[in-house]
């Protein structure tokens, strides 16, 4: 007879078997809708109902956006949300990110490894050098679609696959009432609709709300 | 000095100056030992607890000086002088003390759990009276073997209170065992007086027990010595038990550190006037013996103390990579062969058949229980065996702490008892026997002491039994390490496995399930065994692993050919033995169907399912697809009455719906 003894304090938590993804519910969804499940079947049981979740705001990139190109302003948004996103728990290692743009033969782009320790001018430079053709999403993985100057408004997730989506939609000026020492003003302002969508709304839509709140508050303090 | 001799001393003569100085020179080592101890432990070169003999040192010499070194003894937590007058060496003892891996149980048992049966020292012990089982297991061996030994269990007169005093005097009596009950009487039970403890002296309870008593003076080693000689000789020639009374008195306290405030310094001043060590100086004065040879004792002991404390200083501490050692006994699996199909026997024919196997094959192996003998066990499986067996299928009282101590003691004698305790239920009055006794004296002795030994048990709920005849408190006995728990689901896994149980060098309780002794399935091979620790795929499947053992194996292989025919795939992991738990099957399994199903009979709460629950989510929690589900009875005891018994213990219904509901979770 040989024991088998219980991993010790020391030994524990486990370490995840070599090759294993961690099975999110957003994950395994898109994972399936891509490959094919990744478990058999539930013996008898019926098809599941995956809620997609679509949240959008308008972020208010005035100073921002001030004499800076496309990409810059598309780049900073990026940091930005990817950093709240982080804190909220969406975004973690396991998930990769794609940066793309809209051209007349579609999506284009290519996934950017540990996008989150970038800064703007490195993820600048990398919608700057996109090539052609769009890799195809692993589990996990978050498409950040830059809109570019199109003033259409996309409703859903673009067909990209992965976890979710990220449309970042034209810069555009608004006028807007305001309050200054010598009472109410009206101000010109640059917005730029910032939507997010996760292929499973269950247990991330109030994370997802606030990544969004977070991205457009930080975006706002930008000088 | 190191090692003390041993010779096969006079029997009931008059000693000679020789031999007394002899007798003196192991109760100065004696009392100097544990001066000595006293001081390292002032100074924490001693950790733990430390009780001291001083004063006592007549009655462990007296004792052992016609002690064969084969002969066996118990000691008690104030037990340093019988480990040394029985043989023990100074170094060893010391580097014990201090728990490191010189000592004599390379420092895993300490001051109160000296062993080392190579001498016959079955023991110190941590739980008052609880070496008096083990004495009467000592002595079943010796009378089995038949070759005059003898064994000697000393105890204080704290211990006479004991249940496990109680049990242990009367088996003796009942078998005639050739074993000396042995009171030092110090005339306090840790802080209470005598008086305070029990109205009875001992000669009315020797009287009680129809043994003889024998009273002595225990600070005179000359007496005590005379004594025992006569009595020894007595015992090896057939004679049955005696319980001696030796008047003594400690010096020290309980435990060092105790305020003793429960007597007087006078009181203390006038038991020094009788001084074991002054007696005898006296004695051999009468004898001739000049003082100055007996001076010349006490330095040359006293140089010899010196330089084993030093020796055993030297010895480092146990290595913390070796911490597992000594608790079980780990050796290589027989290979399991493949049953054959012989015709259809019984589960009861099963254990009988293994048992009868095991006792023709090994004279060590002998069975004792109530109504094991000429009753052949209370459900006839037995019927027949005293006749095939004369001497080795023994009746007991109704002393389930007797029955399991002295399985121990005779365990470390050399033997191998299959003892067996009626009901599971009853487990809890001789619990001490198989938590403190069983399962941690191999791990306390530094592997010194063998423990083949198996508790044989049944259970079974369902035919209204009641709370006190049903439980299955496998998962109590599972939470004591060192213990091997097995748990056969039918009659080919019965005999297997309790053949390995009677062969295995680990305490094993073997619980059978009453409701399954009728249970038939095809007879295997003679030779076939099942290894311990091993758990089998008993029906394989690719959506849900259960994992179960003993009777719901039934109930749940019946509901996975139930579910099956909605599609629903059940692998079936038979447990077999409950602990050591073989956790590679059932995480293998688990990787596969990435569901989980513990079914038991013991209730839900704090249960075997618990433990498997807990390693699916640490070791197994990459791999589950649906919450872990447990199948059991509810917290409660079992009820008496058929409707309530029925709505508590889970069948085949019970264990199909919640595969059912198990198979709609997870990925889809």
């Amino acid at each position: 007879m040989r024991i088998q003894r219980a991993p010790l304090a020391s030994e524990q938590p486990q370490s995840p078997p070599a090759g294993y993804i961690h099975p999110h519910p957003h994950e395994q969804a898109q994972e399936q809708a891509l490959s094919g499940p990744r478990t058999a079947p539930a013996p008898g049981s019926r098809a599941a109902a995956v809620t997609p979740f679509r949240c959008e705001i308008d972020v208010d990139v005035t100073r921002s956006a001030a004499g800076s190109r496309r990409a810059a302003l598309v780049a900073d948004l990026v940091v930005a949300l990817l950093a709240a996103g982080r804190r909220e728990g969406l975004i973690g290692d396991r998930n990769g990110v794609r940066l793309a743009r809209w051209s007349h033969d579609g999506l284009v782009g290519e996934h950017l490894d540990e996008v989150w320790l970038r800064n703007g001018s490195a993820v600048a430079a990398a919608l700057d050098a996109l090539g052609p053709g769009l890799e195809p999403a692993l589990a996990g993985t978050l498409t950040v679609v830059d809109l570019g100057e199109r003033a259409v408004r996309p409703a859903g997730d673009w067909g990209a696959g992965g976890w979710g989506v990220v449309t970042i939609g034209p810069a555009e000026a608004v006028i807007r009432p305001g309050d200054s020492d010598d009472g109410m003003v009206i101000t010109r302002r640059t917005l730029v609709r910032l939507a997010f969508e996760v292929a499973d709304a269950a247990g991330q839509a109030g994370a997802v709300v606030r990544a969004l709140e977070s991205a457009a508050s930080a975006l706002s303090r930008l000088r | 000095m190191s090692t003390l001799e041993h010779p096969a001393g006079p029997a009931a003569a008059a000693v000679s100056a020789e031999d007394l100085l002899e007798m003196y020179r192991r109760m100065v080592t004696i009392r100097l030992f544990e001066q000595s101890a006293s001081r390292l432990y002032a100074q924490s070169e001693v950790p733990g607890f430390l009780h001291l003999s001083i004063g006592q040192e007549a009655t462990a010499v007296g004792a052992c000086w016609n002690l064969r070194r084969s002969d066996g003894i118990t000691s008690t937590h104030r037990g340093h002088g019988h480990c040394l007058a029985k043989g023990l060496d100074l170094t060893s003892m010391f580097a014990e003390l201090m728990g490191r891996e010189g000592g004599t149980c390379q420092g895993r048992g300490g001051s109160m759990h000296i062993a080392d049966p190579g001498l016959g020292i079955f023991g110190a012990n941590g739980i008052v009276g609880a070496g008096l089982p083990i004495v009467t297991g000592a002595a079943t061996a010796a009378k089995l073997r038949g070759d005059g030994g003898v064994a000697v269990g000393f105890f204080g007169d704290g211990a006479v209170a004991q249940g496990m005093f109680h049990e242990s005097v009367n088996l003796a009596a009942v078998w005639d065992l050739p074993v000396v009950f042995f009171c030092e009487n110090n005339h306090y039970s840790e802080f209470s007086r005598e008086q305070d403890q029990h109205r009875a002296g001992l000669a009315a309870r020797a009287a009680g027990y129809g043994i003889r008593y024998e009273a002595v003076d225990g600070n005179d080693v000359v007496a005590v010595a005379e004594l025992m000689g006569g009595l020894v000789e007595g015992l090896r020639r057939g004679e049955g038990p005696v319980l001696v009374e030796a008047d003594t008195y400690r010096w020290h306290g309980h435990y060092e550190g105790d305020p003793l405030r429960y007597r007087t310094s006078d009181e203390l001043d006038e038991a020094k006037l009788r001084d074991p060590l002054l007696i005898a100086r006296a004695r051999l004065a009468e004898l001739g013996t000049p003082p100055g040879t007996l001076d010349d004792v006490d330095a040359s002991v006293a140089a010899d103390v010196e330089a084993a404390i030093e020796a055993a200083r030297r010895s480092p501490l146990p290595d913390p990579a070796t911490i597992f050692d000594h608790v079980w006994v780990e050796e290589e699996d027989p290979v399991e062969p493949e049953p054959e199909q012989g015709e259809r026997f019984r589960m009861m024919d099963a254990v009988r058949e293994a048992l009868t196997l095991e006792m023709e094959r090994d004279e060590r192996v002998y069975a004792a229980g109530i109504d094991v003998g000429e009753g052949g066990n209370v459900f006839a499986l037995f019927r027949g065996m005293t006749e095939q067996f004369p001497g080795r299928m023994l009746d007991t009282p109704i002393s389930e702490s007797a029955i399991v101590g002295s399985a121990v003691g005779a365990a470390m004698a050399g033997m191998r008892p299959v003892v067996e305790i009626m009901y599971m239920d009853f487990i809890g009055v001789c619990l001490d026997a198989l938590m403190n006794q069983a399962a941690k004296l191999r791990f306390m002795t530094g592997g010194r002491a063998a423990l083949p030994l198996v508790v044989r048990t049944q259970f079974g709920a369902g035919r209204s039994s009641g709370s006190q005849h049903s439980q299955s408190l496998e998962a109590m006995l599972a939470h004591i390490p060192g213990l091997t728990v097995v748990m056969p689901s039918g009659p080919v896994e019965a005999y297997g496995l309790l053949r390995a149980a009677i062969q295995s060098p680990n305490p094993v309780v073997f619980v059978e399930n009453r409701l399954q002794y009728g249970l038939k399935d095809a007879r295997p091979q003679a030779d076939y065994i099942i290894p311990l620790g091993r758990a089998r795929i008993v029906r394989p499947g690719r959506d849900i692993t259960v994992v179960t053992y003993s009777r719901m194996l039934q109930e749940v292989v019946a509901a996975a050919e139930e579910v099956a025919g909605d599609g629903i795939d059940v692998e079936v992991v038979d447990l077999r033995t409950i602990s050591p738990l073989d956790r590679d099957t059932i995480l293998t399994s688990l990787k596969k169907t990435r569901r989980l199903m513990v079914a038991h009979e013991g209730v839900q709460d704090f249960g075997v399912g618990a433990e498997i629950a807990a390693l699916a989510a640490n070791e197994g929690f990459w791999h589950l697809d649906a919450p872990v589900v447990r199948i059991a009875p509810p917290a409660m005891p079992v009820p008496y009455s058929p409707s309530l018994e029925k709505a508590w213990l889970p069948d085949r219904v019970v264990v199909a719906d919640a595969l059912r509901r198990l198979a709609e979770v997870g990925p889809r």
